[in-house]
């Protein structure tokens, strides 16, 4: 018989709310009892084991649904956790890449347009009121976000977090926005409408374009939508283009993160590990990508309303992970870098933030510079002699922290206690 | 000489009767290489000003013989993008 007692109140909710079937996967942490040893793996329906702990008797499994009752049965078993994921919330990704400390010298964005190329932004969302300047679809399909991915990225580029007393601002929340909608409800779209879109934001005036997109496979870089892309910055705009999520395999950066003047942007964690999905240079013809890398993990920001793309917190906001939520983080750092010193030319803030990244000892073609800090880049744009990083203004609150799940933020500290 | 990836040249020659999206780069968006396109049956999706280049729709056979015209430089195909 199972024994409810040994089931954590935030796995039997989890189990309860979901209604999940008894084959349904679900990741778990097996809490032993003194003296007994990791068990776990000999009940039917563990699928996959993940890790032992020794700090304290543990193991975290992929299980079926059907196989906690077995194992809350089981007489050396005394809790079973739900492996809850942790989330890198734009309150947390944000303050680690030094932003506060460029609103704090006055810089917000006021005063810079960003264009988003993406699915479409949710003009109704309470975090960009009257900051959309203007909108168009080039889909066919018609001007809204069914997606849900546009709305996010913009949301962190520029939200004000007004739906949640501004704890979700994005990087440049006073930015002036354009939306692009290139890519259709399904997140799919044309290289020629994302050309359209690109021309049209360029002849709209936008300073930056944010590019959270890309076509499959190895690039050179010299295909049409690279080639437009880099036609943009000699007409002197800053483009931020996602480096893609096919990673972890070398070469899978595509079109147009492979083009050559563009800052192409992969993914790290909260806790600065390059994500495994980020895609990986060189490029076809033998370039180092990415440039940098954001934070690209567990982002909550802005959802669209109506719909569910990532993992809804509430009605405002959702947690998406890919190189699409770090690319944003730099369009935004770009637009505070041009509200600072508006003469900077797109190779010069490329050089500034490739410059002042903090290297995190990854492979270039992994890492690219490293790990962008925004604080540090404004620093140097503002010809102010380098200053050390400051650390993040909080810590992260219990729910949020690193790309990671609760076991390996437990196995994290049994390392760090001497244990495996 | 018109650079077309093998590959995309093999698919054309495949099936010249499938309606494709492609995308030509061309020397110069002259009006007469418009008229040029529309005149083969194929449709102009759009002209761009930041690259010289246009974005077609029609039947492969009609961009295969798009090879032989010297205004052009390239085709390609006008690939799926996807949210990353």
């Amino acid at each position: 018989m199972p024994d409810p007692t040994k089931i954590h109140p935030n796995l039997a909710e989890r189990l309860q709310v979901r209604g999940f079937g008894p084959a349904q996967p679900l990741r778990v942490i097996v809490r032993y009892k003194a003296g007994a040893r990791a068990v776990a793996t000999m009940v039917e329906g563990i699928t996959e084991t993940y890790h032992t702990y020794r700090l304290i008797s543990a193991s975290a499994h992929s299980v079926e649904v059907s196989a906690i009752g077995a194992l809350s049965d089981r007489e050396d078993v005394e809790q079973i956790w739900l492996d809850e994921p942790v989330h890198t919330m734009l309150d947390a990704s944000v303050p680690l890449l030094g932003v506060p400390q460029v609103w704090e010298a006055g810089f917000t964005g006021k005063g810079i347009t960003v264009a988003v190329i993406d699915t479409g932004v949710d003009l109704d969302h309470p975090d960009f009121a009257g900051r959309v300047a203007q909108s168009k679809d080039f889909t066919g399909e018609g001007y809204f976000d069914g997606s849900g991915h546009g709305t996010h990225v913009a949301s962190t580029i520029g939200g004000t977090g007004a739906a949640d007393n501004g704890k979700f601002r994005g990087v440049a929340p006073e930015c002036t926005l354009l939306a692009a909608k290139v890519l259709r409800g399904d997140g799919s779209g044309n290289m020629s409408d994302v050309m359209a879109g690109v021309e049209w934001a360029v002849q709209q005036r936008a300073q930056v374009l944010n590019l959270s997109l890309g076509g499959g496979g190895a690039s050179d870089g010299t295909d049409a939508l690279s080639t437009t892309c880099d036609a943009a910055v000699a007409r002197g705009v800053v483009m931020c283009i996602a480096a893609g999520n096919s990673g972890p395999g070398a070469s899978t950066v595509g079109s147009p993160g492979a083009a050559k003047r563009v800052i192409t942007i992969g993914a790290t964690s909260k806790a600065d590990a390059i994500a495994n999905f980020s895609s990986r240079g060189p490029t076809k013809d033998g370039r180092v990508k990415p440039d940098l890398c954001f934070p690209g993990v567990g982002i909550i920001a802005a959802r669209a309303k109506g719909t569910s793309m990532g993992s809804p917190q509430g009605d405002f906001y959702t947690s998406a992970s890919g190189t699409s939520m770090a690319t944003p983080h730099a369009a935004g750092a770009c637009a505070l870098l041009l509200q600072a010193k508006p003469g900077l030319s797109p190779d010069q803030i490329k050089d500034i933030l490739m410059g002042t990244a903090k290297d995190l000892s990854f492979e270039p073609n992994a890492q690219g510079k490293g790990r962008a800090d925004i604080f540090a880049a404004y620093t140097h744009a503002a010809g102010e002699a380098p200053a050390p990083t400051p650390p993040p203004q909080q810590p992260p609150a219990q729910g949020q922290g690193c790309a990671a799940t609760i076991g390996s933020l437990v196995q994290m500290i049994s390392k760090l206690a001497g244990g495996r | 000489m018109v650079s077309l990836d093998d590959d995309l040249r093999a698919r054309l020659q495949q099936d010249p009767q499938a309606i494709v999206n492609l995308i030509v780069r061309t020397q110069q968006n002259r009006d007469q290489d418009l008229e040029s396109l529309r005149a083969r049956g194929l449709t102009i999706r759009h002209t761009y000003s930041l690259i010289s280049a246009i974005a077609i729709q029609g039947p492969a056979s009609a961009a295969l013989a798009l090879t032989r015209e010297p205004w052009i430089l390239s085709i390609e195909e006008d690939q799926t993008v996807r949210a990353v």
